[in-house]
């Protein structure tokens, strides 16, 4: 059975760190790595936040539904979908200071 | 002699207005059930045999009632007749009716005849909720309440007859073909709702692919979803 509430709260908390992470690469004024930390700022834009969105949005849906309004298809593949994206978030409760 | 003759007579004008009754059942039923035919492209073929059946079978008993019905009304009109030797033949049909009457509720089966407290039980059980079925059924809803009163109305007529009686297993199988029909229902229900809510998180997408995504799911539903059904007036006033 999928704790949407556990999934919800590591979603934004990954969300959280990953954004204090991207405002400390913003602030990082230096010519020879401007070139990585774009990179870096892309790959975590791209490949973290923007699925983390969609988990988040797919969570509001079911929260608002219910699962049991869902369409049996529907809902096992977004259960799927929303395990998949659960793997980026990890323990990020205790880390906020990210150092 | 007369006077079960006239009691035979009242059981099966009780007998006779529970099988008009449950006619009434087969015809609300098959209203639903071609209406239904017509949005899920004919999915449901199997359940209108099935009622079809059903309508034969009180088609089978109302005759019978009827032509019973007659000899009891002709004999107490002319109680002379009895002593003629050609009613007899037609004495052992109301005899095996008075058996049956003896024998209690769930007594032997006799074709076009039922004992009067199903009979009345029936014609209770299936006049409760007849407004409900003449108002339009304008949503997902209004069908699944419409296919839920006729399940629990089969589930009691079910507990009314014996398993050795024609209308038992016809009970049974409409009963369980209605369970796949309301299970559909729920799922346009779900649909629906869902399709709906998609619309308008569509709106709130910041992102192409998350537009994407959920374009993808809307379209994907969109095809599921099939035309509310709608109950033909004409074949309903017929």
């Amino acid at each position: 059975m999928l704790d949407i509430e556990d999934i919800k709260q590591g979603v934004i908390e990954a969300q959280q760190y990953h954004l204090s992470t991207l405002e400390r690469l913003s602030s990082i004024e230096s010519n020879h790595l401007s070139g990585q930390v774009r990179s870096l700022q892309h790959s975590i834009n791209h490949s973290i936040l923007r699925p983390l969105e969609k988990a988040e949005m797919l969570i509001s849906i079911i929260e608002e539904l219910g699962m049991e309004n869902i369409p049996e298809t529907l809902i096992s593949e977004w259960i799927e979908e929303v395990k998949t994206i659960e793997i980026l978030t990890g323990d990020y409760a205790d880390d906020g200071s990210n150092s | 002699m007369m006077d079960q003759i006239r009691d035979i007579a009242k059981g099966l004008q009780q007998a006779n207005h529970a099988f008009e009754s449950l006619s009434n059942l087969g015809f609300q039923i098959l209203l639903n059930l071609e209406s239904m035919n017509s949005s899920f492209d004919n999915l449901f073929q199997i359940s209108r045999i099935i009622n079809d059946q059903f309508r034969a079978q009180c088609a089978i008993q109302s005759h019978e009632n009827e032509k019973l019905l007659f000899i009891a009304t002709k004999i107490l009109s002319e109680p002379k007749l009895i002593d003629k030797s050609e009613v007899e033949p037609y004495l052992i049909s109301l005899g095996t009716v008075d058996a049956s009457l003896r024998d209690g509720k769930h007594g032997r089966p006799i074709v076009g005849f039922m004992h009067p407290t199903i009979s009345e039980t029936i014609a209770d059980l299936l006049e409760e909720n007849l407004f409900d079925e003449l108002r339009l059924h304008s949503s997902w809803d209004d069908w699944n309440s419409s296919f839920q009163r006729k399940q629990s109305q089969l589930q009691r007529l079910i507990e009314l007859f014996p398993i050795e009686h024609p209308f038992s297993t016809i009970f049974v199988s409409l009963q369980l073909s209605l369970s796949s029909i309301v299970q559909e229902i729920s799922e346009q229900k779900k649909i629906e709702t869902t399709l709906h809510s998609l619309i308008q998180h569509s709106n709130d997408v910041l992102h192409a692919e998350h537009a994407a995504y959920f374009r993808l799911h809307t379209m994907r539903l969109e095809r599921q979803l099939v035309p509310l059904p709608i109950r033909d007036r004409e074949s309903e006033e017929e």
